[in-house]
C-alpha cells in the first residue's frame, strides 16, 4: 500500500471512480432485467454481480496486491466453496429423487 | 503486554497478524455463505414447478432491494475512504466518513425492517384442491362451543385453556371411570391439578406397595419392581359444572377437529366448532394462484371459487357491535363506519365476480397467445394479481375481495415466514443471517468512530490497521449482497 500522501490521494481517486462503476452496474443489474430477452438474462444478471464482486475484493479490498499467504488461503477456500456447489448439483442429478427424471 | 506485529509484518508471512486474521475469518465465512447459496441452489432447482411448487418470482420490492444495493456499495466506498483519512492522518474525517457508514448501515436496516413487516402481515392459505390464495388481514379466530369433558395431561398442563373461556369461568367435577361427576366441584387452577396429581399418585403409590408385600409374603424370592414415579397419573379427566365455549386464535391450538380441541399442553376439550367462526377468513384477497390445484378446470372447479366473496359471520357480527357500541358510546361517527373495513366498501359477491372475471379473463388471453409465447408466459398464466379492476365507468380503483375458507377446507394458513413455503425460509436464513452481519459490522466501526482516538493518538498506524480490518469485513458483507440481490429480487 502506498504510503506517501500523493499516492493515497491517488488511491482516493481510483475508490470513488470505482464506486460510480459499482452503482452504475446496479442500475444495470435492474435494467437488464426489464429488456425481454438477450440470450439469458439470469446469468447476465449473475454475470454483472460477478463483476461487480471482483471489483469490490480487487480494490477495496486489496487482492489487486495481497501477499502470497492471502491467495493460498482464498484459493483453497474458493475450491471448496465451488466444491460444496458442485456436491449440490449431484444431488439433484441423483437418480432417485431428481425433479428432471421423473 | 505488547502484542508484536500489530503494524511491522510478520517476517515468514509478511503480513501484519490481524490481517491473516481477519482473511482466515473471511474464509469461513465464504463457506458459511457458499454452505447458504448452495442450500438456495438445492431448493430452487428441486422446485420442479408442475405438479409440485412453484418457486415464486417478483414478490419481492425490487425498488427496495435496489435501494439497499446503493446503500450498501455507498458505505463500501465510505468505509475505505474514512481509512485512507486515517492514513492520511485527520482523525476528524475519518470519524465524519465512518458515521456516514454507520448511517448507511441503519438505513439498510430499518429498510430491511419494513420488507419483513410486509411479509408478517402478509398471509396466504393453501387449500384442500392445492389452490393458493394470499391477501391481507387474516382472522383465524375459532370458537368452540358446549365444551364440557375435559382431559388433562398431568405435566404438561399450564392452564392457557382457561384464560381463553368467553363467559364466565365454571367450575370442575373428578370424573369416575364411569364417566359420572364425582366429589366436590373446584375451581381447576395448575396447583390444583398439582394436588390431585399427588393424591393420586399417593393412592396408586400404596396400592402399588401393598401387592409387593402381599407377593413377598407368599414368596420371600419373588422379584419385585419398586415403585417408580412413571407409574404415577398421567392424564385426569374432569367435567364442567355447565357448558362453556372457548375463543382462540386457531395458530394458538395443537389440533383442532370438528368435535373436540387439543391445546398446546395436551389439554383435549369435547365440543363443536360454532357457526359463528367456520373458517379462516382474509378481508383483502390480493392474489390467487392455481398452478398446483389438483382440479382439471380451475376455471369452473377450484375450490376458490366456492369461498371468494363470503364473508365471516363473525366478523359481520363482531362489527355490528362495534358500530353500535361505537354509536351509543360517542354518538354516529360517519368516519368510523367509512373506515371500519375497507372491503365493507364494495359488494363482496360482486367484488368476487369481478376478481374471477378478470383472473379467468387474463388467463384466457395468455392462453390464446400461448402459441408464440411459452414458458415464460406460463408463470403468468396463473399467478395473476387481482387487486385493480375497471368497474362500469372504467375506472381504476383498488379492491380486494374477502375469502372465508371452511376448516376442513384449508391445508395450510400462515403469514409469509419459513413455515409457508421454502422460498421464505430461505429468503429469511439469508437475509437475516446477512442483516446480523451488518449490524454487527456497524456496531464494531461506529466503536472505532467513537473510541479510537486513544489509541490513534498512542499510534495511528495501529488505528489505522484496525480499521482497515473491520472495513475487509464491511466489504464482504458488501459482496454477500451484492450476489443476495440479483438472486433474490431479480430471478
Amino acid at each position: 500500500m502506498a504510503d506517501t500522501p500523493e499516492e493515497i490521494q491517488k488511491h482516493l481517486k481510483l475508490y470513488w471512480k470505482v464506486g460510480y462503476v459499482l452503482l452504475f452496474c446496479t442500475v444495470l443489474t435492474v435494467g437488464v432485467t426489464y429488456i425481454p430477452v438477450i440470450g439469458d438474462n439470469i446469468w447476465l444478471g449473475l454475470g454483472i454481480a460477478a463483476f461487480k464482486a471482483g471489483l469490490v475484493a480487487l480494490i477495496f479490498m486489496h487482492l489487486n496486491s495481497e501477499k502470497p499467504m492471502i491467495y493460498k488461503v482464498l484459493v483453497y477456500t474458493v475450491f471448496f466453496a465451488i466444491g460444496m456447489m458442485f456436491l449440490t448439483l449431484l444431488a439433484m442429478y441423483d437418480p432417485i429423487i431428481s425433479p428432471f427424471n421423473r | 503486554m505488547e502484542i508484536p506485529f500489530t503494524v511491522k509484518p510478520r517476517p515468514d508471512t509478511g503480513l501484519w497478524n490481524a490481517k491473516v486474521g481477519i482473511w482466515l475469518f473471511l474464509a469461513s465465512e465464504v463457506m458459511l455463505f457458499g454452505g447458504l447459496f448452495s442450500g438456495y441452489l438445492f431448493l430452487r432447482l428441486g422446485a420442479g414447478g408442475e405438479p409440485d411448487y412453484f418457486w415464486p418470482k417478483d414478490i419481492l420490492s425490487v425498488p427496495f432491494g435496489f435501494f439497499n444495493t446503493l446503500i450498501l456499495i455507498l458505505s463500501s466506498v465510505f468505509v475505505v475512504v474514512a481509512w485512507l483519512q486515517l492514513k492520511l492522518r485527520n482523525f476528524r474525517k475519518f470519524q465524519m466518513w465512518m458515521f456516514a457508514v454507520v448511517a448507511c448501515a441503519f438505513i439498510f436496516l430499518v429498510n430491511k425492517g419494513f420488507e419483513y413487516k410486509s411479509k408478517f402481515t402478509h398471509y396466504g392459505i393453501k387449500l384442500s384442491d392445492n389452490s393458493i390464495v394470499e391477501g391481507y388481514k387474516l382472522d383465524d379466530t375459532i370458537i368452540y362451543e358446549g365444551l364440557k369433558e375435559t382431559t388433562i395431561d398431568v405435566a404438561r398442563f399450564n392452564g392457557q385453556f382457561l384464560e381463553k373461556i368467553d363467559g364466565e369461568t365454571p367450575k370442575f367435577f373428578r370424573v369416575d371411570s364411569e364417566g359420572k361427576a364425582q366429589g366436590d366441584a373446584f375451581e381447576l387452577s395448575v396447583a390444583k391439578v398439582q394436588e390431585i396429581a399427588l393424591e393420586e399418585n399417593a393412592k396408586l403409590r400404596s396400592k402399588h406397595e401393598a401387592s409387593n408385600k402381599e407377593k413377598l409374603e407368599k414368596d420371600s424370592e419373588a422379584k419385585v419392581i419398586r415403585w417408580l414415579p412413571a407409574m404415577g397419573i398421567k392424564q385426569i379427566s374432569l367435567i364442567a359444572e355447565n357448558e362453556f365455549s372457548i375463543k382462540i386464535k386457531r395458530k394458538k391450538l395443537r389440533k383442532s377437529f370438528a368435535d373436540s380441541v387439543k391445546f398446546r399442553d395436551q389439554t383435549s376439550i369435547k365440543g363443536t366448532i360454532s357457526k359463528k367462526t367456520p373458517g379462516v377468513y382474509i378481508a383483502q384477497v390480493d392474489r390467487i394462484d392455481l398452478r398446483a390445484t389438483d382440479s382439471e378446470n380451475p376455471e369452473t372447479s377450484s375450490l376458490v371459487w366456492n369461498y371468494l366473496g363470503n364473508t365471516s359471520p363473525y366478523k359481520t357480527e363482531s362489527k355490528k357491535v362495534a358500530s353500535k357500541a361505537n354509536h351509543e358510546g360517542s354518538g354516529y361517527n360517519d368516519e368510523y363506519q367509512k373506515s371500519a373495513d375497507i372491503s365493507d366498501a364494495h359488494d363482496p359477491k360482486e367484488e368476487a365476480e369481478k376478481a374471477k372475471m378478470i383472473f379467468l379473463g387474463s388467463r384466457q388471453e395468455v392462453l390464446d397467445n400461448a402459441d408464440s409465447e411459452e414458458g415464460a408466459e406460463f408463470e403468468k398464466l396463473l399467478n395473476q394479481y387481482v387487486k385493480k379492476w375497471k368497474d362500469k365507468d372504467g375506472e381504476k380503483y383498488e379492491s380486494y375481495s374477502p375469502i372465508l375458507v371452511p376448516w376442513d377446507d384449508v391445508k395450510l394458513y400462515s403469514n409469509f415466514t419459513p413455515k409457508w413455503n421454502t422460498f421464505y425460509a430461505i429468503y429469511f436464513t439469508l437475509t437475516g443471517l446477512h442483516g446480523l452481519h451488518v449490524l454487527i459490522g456497524a456496531i464494531v466501526l461506529l466503536w472505532f468512530a467513537l473510541f479510537g482516538k486513544k489509541l490513534y493518538d498512542k499510534d495511528p498506524e495501529h488505528m489505522a490497521n484496525r480499521v482497515e480490518v473491520g472495513g475487509l469485513f464491511w466489504h464482504f458483507v458488501d459482496l454477500v449482497w451484492i450476489f443476495l440481490f440479483p438472486i433474490l429480487y431479480l430471478m
